[in-house]
């Protein structure tokens, strides 16, 4: 994989986040743009390089997802997206060998299950840090209980997911410039 | 990073259990360096990040109430709206001070008289980076120390909206937490009624805001104060600057009976103008007049 490539379309995924995201919300859920980069990367670069690219992703959009604490302003907590993706990039390389990779629809239902696993592996860290330090629970989540929270992220995921499936097709037709290393293609046959 | 050969995932494993333990550290322990970090890698994002939020405000402007108008009708009427909110929060903030000094009158002899703020300088910034996860999470603008901008200061929106408080200042940017974030605390607030909106302060109830995380805030009130839907709500609470003080904080949205508490109601506040809206937001920068303070004192 070609890594000045990866930094662009990364920059490209983190603006989105940062920027276009709240745009495309309806009822406060919003798409993530960086997840289907994630599943993107997971489905065709070498095996290494996905589980560097997912932990890079997630450290980038922990630092840019600032934890308020009441009147102690905020902080940066470095973790819940890097471990979250790296263990959705994992769980993708798992099962790549499976799939139809060059089709929207995979990286559409992938970059579902990443946004839950990824969800999940976060609250579960939400959730153990609240029992031993502050800030509480309802610092970290956009909703007050951590089953609401699970709630809310399961709609980002499907949102997530139908935001994928033409994110996907246009990432597909980047495909070249991306210099994968492993780029047999397996195509469903009509 | 990322050499090839037999050890080329003992890099990524030493990385991976840093992480975990990073992630279950205090907040005091990450603070000193995380929030640099930040400060570090999201200064280059910034001009792209600004011209994002700019293009998405342009796609999505902030909702107008009168956009059925004529253009030449709806500029009239928000400049009589700003107009009257700015005259009735200038009444509002002398009746509070007229209370607050009928209470404190008999020591007003012996205690010099409280700085206020003399001077209000408005600040226009933009936002710069949203937080991705959370609709109503923080988000970044492009004015900092340099700037004026201090902890604490108030961010408005069309002049007398309320919609946030910055909580972090660099030296170029600052961090601005929406008042609808689950994490503002509880928030106190004057009713005033839609059809009498020009009673005092003394007559208006009082409630307490708590952020729902979905744009909205609940509160019980009295039954007998009598809410109703459409009423104004105001800031007031003294654990906000005085710049915040009777800015709107939105209507109420609905007024049902609560179950449990057959005299009182559950009342849900809806803010006109919310962070998620907007590209832009105005601080409201308090300028200190130590001199006339030090002579009024004297």
């Amino acid at each position: 994989m070609k890594w000045s490539i990866f930094g662009i379309a990364l920059l490209i995924g983190l603006v989105l986040e940062t920027s276009m995201r709240q745009l495309l919300a309806f009822h406060g859920v919003s798409p993530s743009f960086t997840a289907c980069l994630v599943v993107f990367v997971a489905l065709f670069a070498s095996r290494s390089s996905t589980l560097w690219a997912c932990w890079l992703i997630g450290v980038l959009m922990d630092i840019v997802s600032a934890v308020a604490w009441d009147a102690h302003g905020t902080f940066v907590l470095i973790g819940p997206h890097a471990l979250g993706y790296t263990l959705a990039g994992f769980a993708v390389l798992q099962i790549r060998a499976m799939v139809f990779r060059r089709r929207a629809l995979t990286v559409g239902v992938l970059t579902l299950m990443t946004v839950l696993l990824a969800s999940l592996m976060a609250i579960s860290i939400f959730v153990v840090r609240s029992w031993y330090t502050e800030p509480g629970l309802s610092a970290y989540l956009a909703h007050r209980t951590a089953m609401g929270e699970l709630g809310h992220r399961m709609g980002i995921a499907m949102y997530s997911g139908l935001i994928a499936l033409p994110l996907g097709w246009v990432l597909q037709a980047t495909l070249p410039v991306w210099g994968f290393e492993m780029m047999g293609p397996r195509r469903s046959r009509r | 990073m990322f050499r090839r050969g037999p050890h080329r995932y003992a890099a990524f494993a030493v990385a991976l259990i840093i992480t975990s333990v990073v992630a279950l550290l205090p907040p005091s322990w990450l603070r000193p360096w995380t929030n640099d970090l930040e400060r570090l890698v999201t200064f280059p994002l910034a001009p792209f990040g600004h011209a994002g939020n700019s293009l998405a405000g342009w796609l999505r402007p902030a909702p107008d109430p009168y956009s059925d108008l004529s253009p030449a009708a709806r500029d009239r009427l928000n400049q009589a709206e700003a107009e009257k909110e700015r005259f009735a929060r200038l009444y509002r903030e002398r009746e509070r001070r007229i209370i607050e000094l009928e209470a404190d009158i008999a020591e007003l002899e012996s205690i010099p008289l409280r700085q206020m703020p003399a001077e209000t300088t408005p600040l226009r910034a933009n936002v710069t980076r949203r937080t991705p996860d959370k609709l109503h999470g923080v988000v970044h603008l492009n004015r900092g120390e340099s700037a004026g901008v201090e902890t604490n200061t108030v961010a408005v929106y069309s002049g007398t909206h309320l919609v946030g408080r910055i909580t972090e200042v660099s030296r170029l940017q600052s961090a601005l937490l929406p008042l609808t974030n689950t994490s503002t605390p509880a928030i106190n607030a004057l009713v005033y009624p839609r059809d009498r909106p020009d009673i005092s302060p003394r007559e208006a109830p009082v409630i307490q805001l708590i952020p729902n995380g979905d744009g909205t805030f609940s509160a019980d009130a009295d039954r007998v104060d009598q809410l109703a839907t459409g009423d104004f709500v105001y800031l007031y609470d003294h654990t906000w600057p005085d710049t915040a003080q009777h800015l709107m904080v939105g209507t109420i949205d609905t007024v049902r009976p609560k179950d449990d508490a057959p005299l009182r109601d559950a009342v849900v506040v809806r803010p006109r103008f919310m962070v998620p809206d907007v590209a832009n937001v105005t601080l409201l920068i308090e300028r200190q007049t130590n001199s006339v303070a030090m002579e009024d004192g004297a």
